[in-house]
């Protein structure tokens, strides 16, 4: 009863009692180092990035107030139209995001992931009941739509989402999902290159991915290329060549909102199989998408791919 | 291009907090609670309203109930005098409308003096007129004796000629009988007869 009492929208009924307004989305990139946005204004996607240090501005560590007089609210939220109707989503990149890759037949039909359950799917699973998890199918769609033979487990922290929720509902605003950017950038880059070897870098995060036809065959995350070093990588990229032999001949694609691609190409000199660095020329009209791309272009389009990659509110 | 489903990673609170919001049936039942309070805060204007008016007019209210019991001390202390301004009033009907005796008797004077040959003898007036009846009116009955000289023309005719006389002077709805004729007896200077007179007031 007081959680029906706590979660009744009595403030959002009464702000749309005669009308509802139009329903607007914005993608937040909340990173340790980094926050950056991206929301309409004025009908016209428009990106800032280096928020982080506005007072206000979401945390992954703790949960700041995003009132209506701190900097980040007068700043950066700005003509961008945040009230009761707007969504958020959240692209998070922190330590404790967990992937680990499923075996179908083991996870089993339609039954609700628990922490206990996930100890089950993966025993080497780390604070299962700390974290929120989500299990995606190897096209990195629900399990639920199409159980294919390999699936994506991810976890996030309960306090980290806990913390953005809060944020978002001092804005009276809701959130529409939370995303590790490692699952927006490999999304990316299978777009780019449906089949091969995928690299994602992130500050905190290694992911490799094996593709075939825009599906994953093989997946593993490892620590950030700058702690393990190209060579550990080459090696991992190796081992997954053996398992699929005929995918293996294609080059294998970095990506990464950190690195520009001058700096990835120089990541991946020294890797034994060719590679395809991903820049931003890649995406075609990257400026008439979005306003302020220049400042980080892979990062804007990542949030780019984040809002398309949620679907709109079902519930509306 | 991939989906990922709506919600991902969100917690049940913040889900929740999504389904309510477009719940019809919550949406509904906020819209009747609204309503339903906007109706009470009406009703509490209004009967803050009254309360007020109550309050502004309290000392008028009050100086209005000391006037009306003064005033029905007051009529209490002339009681008797109203009891019988009340017994007056009842009466007035009685004294309005009576016709007085005086008046009948000259009426008959007058017709007496309009024949020089007809002489009253005696008059008798008795009115039936009951005093504790409001609805009650004077009913006269007048008997008269009279003589008429006999050298003169027919007695009869005389008679006739008062009779009118009489009937003319008196109020209308007089009704004049003749009770005994007069009649010629040896060489008598004057003939006796009888008149009756009868008359209810109007």
């Amino acid at each position: 009863m007081l959680q029906f009492l706590s979660s009744y929208p009595w403030r959002y009924y009464l702000k749309t009692f005669f009308r509802k307004g139009r329903t607007a989305r914005g993608v937040l990139l909340v990173k340790e180092d980094r926050v950056s946005i991206l929301s309409p204004v004025g009908g016209k996607l428009v990106f800032s990035s280096g928020l982080r240090e506005l007072k206000g501005a979401p945390s992954l560590t703790n949960s700041s107030r995003a009132g209506p007089d701190t900097a980040f609210r007068r700043k950066a939220l700005a003509d961008r139209s945040v009230n009761h109707s707007f969504e958020w989503i959240f692209v998070v990149d922190l330590p404790e995001m967990q992937i680990h890759q499923i075996d179908s037949l083991k996870y089993g039909s339609t039954r609700e992931l628990t922490s206990r359950r996930v100890m089950e799917l993966v025993p080497s699973v780390l604070k299962a009941d700390l974290a929120d998890w989500e299990l995606v199918n190897s096209k990195l769609e629900p399990i639920e739509q199409d159980t294919t033979p390999v699936c994506i487990l991810f976890g996030l922290p309960k306090s980290v989402i806990k913390n953005l929720e809060g944020w978002s509902r001092r804005l009276r605003s809701t959130v529409s999902a939370i995303l590790p950017l490692a699952l927006v950038l490999l999304e990316q880059s299978i777009t780019l290159s449906p089949t091969g070897f995928h690299v994602v870098l992130t500050t905190n995060h290694t992911v490799i991915a094996l593709t075939q036809d825009g599906e994953i065959r093989l997946i593993t995350r490892v620590d950030p290329i700058i702690r393990l070093g190209a060579t550990q990588i080459d090696a991992i990229i190796g081992s997954f060549g053996d398992t699929f032999p005929e995918i293996a001949q294609h080059p294998a694609r970095f990506i990464s909102s950190d690195l520009s691609s001058a700096e990835l190409a120089n990541e991946a000199k020294d890797f034994s199989i060719p590679v395809v660095s991903t820049s931003h020329s890649e995406f075609l009209d990257l400026e008439e998408i979005i306003q302020g791309y220049g400042a980080a272009p892979i990062e804007a389009f990542a949030l780019y791919r984040a809002l398309c990659l949620v679907p709109p509110n079902p519930y509306h | 291009m991939s989906m990922v489903a709506y919600g991902a990673f969100t917690s049940r609170r913040e889900q929740n907090r999504q389904r309510y919001r477009s719940d019809k049936f919550y949406r509904r039942t906020f819209t009747i609670v609204v309503i339903v309070l906007l109706a009470q805060v009406f009703v509490a204007l209004a009967a803050s309203a009254l309360f007020v008016e109550a309050k502004r007019i309290d000392p008028e209210t009050r100086a209005i109930e000391l006037r009306l019991t003064q005033l029905a001390r007051e009529e209490e202390q002339h009681a008797p005098l109203l009891r019988k301004l009340g017994i007056l009033t009842s009466l007035k009907p009685l004294i309005v409308n009576r016709t007085s005796a005086t008046r009948l008797i000259s009426n008959i004077e007058e017709a007496f003096s309009a024949n020089e040959q007809v002489g009253l003898i005696e008059l008798k007036l008795s009115n039936h007129f009951d005093p504790n009846d409001p609805n009650s009116k004077d009913d006269f009955t007048i008997l008269i004796t009279g003589a008429i000289k006999a050298a003169s023309r027919s007695p009869t005719t005389v008679l006739r000629d008062f009779t009118k006389t009489l009937e003319e002077k008196l109020p209308k709805g007089a009704n004049v009988g003749i009770v005994r004729n007069p009649v010629v007896q040896g060489a008598e200077a004057f003939v006796a007869f009888d008149l009756r007179i009868h008359y209810i007031s109007q």
